[in-house]
């Protein structure tokens, strides 16, 4: 399974894509899908698999993500229930 | 040609400024972020990359509070309008820029109360003149960092402390020290710094921006325009985060693509070295000027006092003149008159006829110095 971040503004995704990749994370940057109520124009879909290394990645470079939700196998969006801000080790304010 | 109009803007330019300015042109293009496709990312990865650069050079740890504008006087305006309210209290030098002294006066007529602090005919200002004209209301500092008349470094650390010891907003206008001077927001004290890029930094025009430091409450700065940002866009109010409560409508991104090269430029050469080799120049472009007779010399002589500027008269002969005989006999580009700056000029005593100055950047050479000096003398004969 995906899974989709979304972040404030563009500034963000720049330097969350910059950390993650420079760091080997695998990512693709894929326009807000129309589904999620969009914040900014463009988001990060990752594997699920590699979520909980890029939020501790981005967590520690206080790069905070807004919302986060999986990309159910019939093609909808879930958004993941669980408060973003506790689960990263710090956020940028 | 020798070009010597580096304050008004800087020229040439590095080829890769032209080269990145190009590039996007041709193969980027697109609308920065709002769109979501790989030419709208790659412009937005641009001007992302574009303020990383920015927050090396002046030290800013947070990029995001590096705000693009149209120039220097655009972030002036932002900065001052931003923040001040009627009955605050402004202090500024009498070296400023109209940049910062029109829309002072303009505020003044809005009942902003304003001091302006005299300097020495030198155009050098004593620090110590900033804590006597404190008041209780006093909110805000701004300082030109270095004169586009002389050359002239205003001692901008000095009163940074000044400014933290009172807890007083501390505005400098770094139109002619970004990427020519050291500059670090926090050691100087900086709360806002305003910069334009056509200058030192290389870029092209229509490029400039401001830096917030990190004791400004963005809150607390009101934007000049509200409008698209590409974010939070189901809303119709403006979004509070940064960059993008400062940033509404399509920047200039093509300009930013030059100007991100032109401050890659600056970084690799070194703001020390680029200082270094423009005031061996002026150097000896001063102790020339000094030997031939009916020229008056303005600004200071100490090296530590100066960026690579400076103002001279000849005796009898009108600085617009003598810069076009310049420019008709010798191929020399300079400016005469006021530089935009009639209270730094009322300062030297030349108003309102005003000087010609040379100003020196990166591309110029010692051969060119020495031809300007055979130039001035012929025309001092
Ligand atoms: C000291 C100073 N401040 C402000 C400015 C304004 O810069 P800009 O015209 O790029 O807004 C200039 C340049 O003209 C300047 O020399």
């Amino acid at each position: 399974m995906k899974c989709v971040f979304i972040f404030e503004s563009i500034h963000r995704v720049m330097k969350a894509e910059k950390l993650l990749k420079g760091k080997g994370v695998k990512i693709s940057l894929i326009p807000v899908p129309r589904e999620i109520s969009s914040d900014c124009g463009v988001a990060i879909e990752l594997s699920e698999e590699l979520e909980k290394e890029a939020r501790l990645l981005l967590g520690k470079n206080k790069v905070c993500i807004l919302e986060c939700y999986d990309r159910c196998p019939d093609g909808s969006f879930e958004k993941k229930r669980e408060s973003l801000h506790e689960l990263d080790a710090t956020h940028e304010h | 040609m020798i070009y010597f109009d580096n304050p008004a803007t800087s020229w040439p330019k590095p080829p890769r400024v032209k080269e990145a300015m190009n590039r996007f042109m041709e193969e980027v293009g697109a609308n920065p972020g709002r769109s979501g496709h790989s030419l709208s990312i790659e412009a937005a990865r641009i001007i992302y990359e574009a303020r990383e650069a920015l927050s090396v050079l002046f030290h800013v740890k947070d990029s995001s509070r590096i705000i693009f504008t149209l120039n220097a006087t655009e972030s002036l305006n932002l900065a001052v309008k931003g923040l001040l309210k009627p009955l605050d209290h402004v202090i500024t030098s009498s070296m400023e820029h109209n940049s910062v002294m029109r829309p002072l006066r303009h505020l003044e007529k809005m009942g902003i109360e304003l001091s302006i602090l005299s300097c020495s005919k030198e155009g050098i200002l004593n620090p110590r003149e900033v804590e006597k004209n404190l008041r209780p209301n006093t909110k805000m500092i701004v300082l030109n960092h270095a004169s586009n008349v002389t050359g002239t470094l205003l001692p901008v650390r000095e009163v940074g402390k000044v400014a933290r010891k009172y807890r007083l907003l501390f505005l400098v206008d770094a139109a002619q020290t970004a990427g020519a001077y050291p500059i670090d927001l926090e050691q100087d004290g900086i709360d806002l710094l305003a910069f334009t890029g056509h200058k030192s930094l290389y870029g092209p025009q229509g490029t400039g921006g401001l830096a917030i430091g990190e004791n400004v409450n963005i809150q607390d700065l009101t934007p000049l325009k509200q409008g698209g940002t590409g974010s939070r866009s189901e809303f119709e109010e403006q979004p509070d985060f940064l960059p993008d409560r400062f940033e509404s409508g399509t920047p200039n991104s093509v300009g930013i693509a030059g100007l991100l090269a032109g401050v890659q430029f600056v970084l690799e050469k070194g703001v020390e070295q680029i200082r270094q080799n423009e005031i061996a120049l002026i150097n000896k472009l001063i102790m020339g000027l000094k030997k031939i007779p009916r020229i008056k010399l303005y600004g200071p002589e100490r090296q530590e006092d100066r960026i690579a500027t400076l103002s001279f008269n000849v005796n009898g002969i009108s600085p617009s003149e003598g810069a076009y005989r310049l420019e008709r006999e010798f191929g020399i580009l300079c400016r005469p008159g006021l530089h935009c700056a009639p209270a730094a000029h009322h300062t030297l005593g030349t108003f309102p006829e005003g000087t010609i100055r040379f100003g020196l950047g990166a591309f110029n050479t010692e051969e060119e110095v020495e031809t300007a000096l055979q130039a001035v003398s012929v025309i001092c004969k």
